[in-house]
């Protein structure tokens, strides 16, 4: 049997029309992989009905290792400086590898 | 038939019943995407009357709107951000972002004009058809030349930021905004019905025709949830751009009758139509082009403002207004 492998699971909650600009961003770091769900909900940016593109929030799951999570947590924060909102959340997390090790 | 007679429609009274719903806490709600699956039909469906009636337009007419659409989009978003700074309590940025909702325009509320006009009985001009979809985009350009202008106001010699908008690329940007999916399929639509022979055209007439006002009945009983939803946001929002969301209207209404009764010459339906335009603020091509363009300012704002405030007052208290100033211009 494969062995757990020991990963971090990077949560993005943005709005859905940051989704294009935030995935080009992270690319250069080698985020190629990614799933994105579709939400309601509210909170400082009001509240995020679902019903148009315009106020329906995201969520981007990113399986990643610690080193390339370091290089993308940095981009994340420059994009916060900007004013860009967003919330990322990371988990440690275990995955049982697609090829075993 | 009065105005008030002329809110008695069934398009009108689908939204106050979606906004009843909200408030008596229903727990009516639409699945997933209808409300755009909604606006797709609405959009292609008006597209084709557009182009039908269009191609049998005249070019200089035609010509003469899209240059004044032009105009309304690129002056109505500086009249809007002179008037917030001018309180003082509105920051450039956010001003910014709000200016360019209101040089751009609401489909939804020039539809329920339409429907208004319809249950009157009066005939209307069809260049503002084309009007709807060239004033989509412009405001957005003036949105972010006044956020990187209020940027660059703000910024200290020692702190060289840059424009958010500028990193992203604002060709893409203008891209974006440009061939935004409502804008292509509007023109998309409106060549379509101008190209396509009148006999086949004929054939998707049920479609386009005869279950458009039923369409239209649940996009408003929608957005009319949408309106009731964003009252929990005015306090955040604050009585002065509240205000705001209702004299901006009427001064983009009166400017836009003058434009439509004036220079376009237009009858008292495509007069109160190009008020319409010149009325109503975006919620679809310009949210998404200021969340990336002006990340600063707050979308609670914006979104409050243009779904929360202006559409209801337009579809309520304003196109009877606008189809009021209309008739005593052009029909004195």
């Amino acid at each position: 049997m494969r062995s757990l492998e020991q990963k971090k699971l990077l949560t993005i909650i943005t709005s859905k029309q940051l989704e294009e600009m935030i995935l080009k961003k992270l690319a250069p770091h080698g985020i190629g992989g990614y799933t994105v769900v579709s939400g309601h909900g509210a909170g400082a940016s009001g509240i995020q009905s679902g019903m148009l593109d315009i106020d329906t929030n995201i969520l981007i799951y990113i399986i990643l290792s610690e080193p390339r999570l370091e290089r993308v947590l940095v981009e994340i924060d420059r994009m916060m400086d900007k004013g860009y909102r967003l919330k990322a959340l990371v988990t440690d997390i275990s995955i049982l590898p697609r090829k075993p090790s | 038939m009065s105005g008030l007679q002329n809110l008695l429609v069934p398009a009108v009274l689908f939204f106050a019943l979606g906004f009843l719903a909200r408030i008596i806490r229903s727990d009516l709600r639409f699945p997933p995407d209808l409300a755009k699956i909604l606006s797709i039909y609405l959009l292609v469906s008006i597209g084709i009357h557009g182009g039908y009636e269009l191609a049998k337009a005249d070019l200089g007419t035609a010509l003469n709107a899209i240059f004044w659409a032009m105009v309304l989009g690129l002056t109505l978003p500086v009249i809007g951000y002179t008037l917030m700074r001018a309180t003082g309590k509105v920051d450039a940025l956010n001003a910014s972002a709000i200016a360019a909702h209101y040089g751009s325009v609401s489909a939804g509320t020039f539809l329920t004009a339409i429907a208004y006009l319809q249950s009157a009985g009066v005939e209307y001009d069809s260049y503002p058809v084309i009007m709807l979809a060239i004033m989509e985009s412009p405001a957005i350009v003036i949105g972010i030349l006044l956020a990187a202008w209020a940027r660059r106001q703000a910024r200290s010699a020692a702190e060289p930021a840059q424009d958010p908008g500028a990193r992203f690329g604002v060709s893409k940007l203008l891209h974006e905004a440009f061939t935004n999916g409502s804008v292509v399929l509007l023109l998309g639509s409106m060549a379509i019905a101008a190209i396509a022979t009148p006999a086949s055209l004929e054939t998707v007439k049920p479609f386009v025709d005869d279950i458009f006002m039923g369409v239209l009945c649940l996009f408003l009983l929608e957005m009319g949830m949408e309106a009731a939803r964003r009252i929990a946001d005015f306090r955040r929002v604050g009585a002065v751009l509240v205000a705001f969301g209702i004299i901006m209207p009427l001064i983009g209404g009166t400017i836009g009758a003058l434009v439509g009764a004036f220079p376009l010459g237009f009858d008292v339906g495509g007069t109160m139509l190009v008020a319409v335009l010149a009325a109503s603020a975006s919620y679809i091509a310009v949210p998404p082009a200021m969340r990336i363009a002006v990340p600063e300012a707050n979308p609670s704002f914006y979104l409050t403002l243009s779904l929360g405030v202006t559409f209801p007052f337009n579809v309520v208290i304003g196109i009877p207004l606008y189809h009021a100033a209309a008739e005593l211009l052009v029909a004195g």
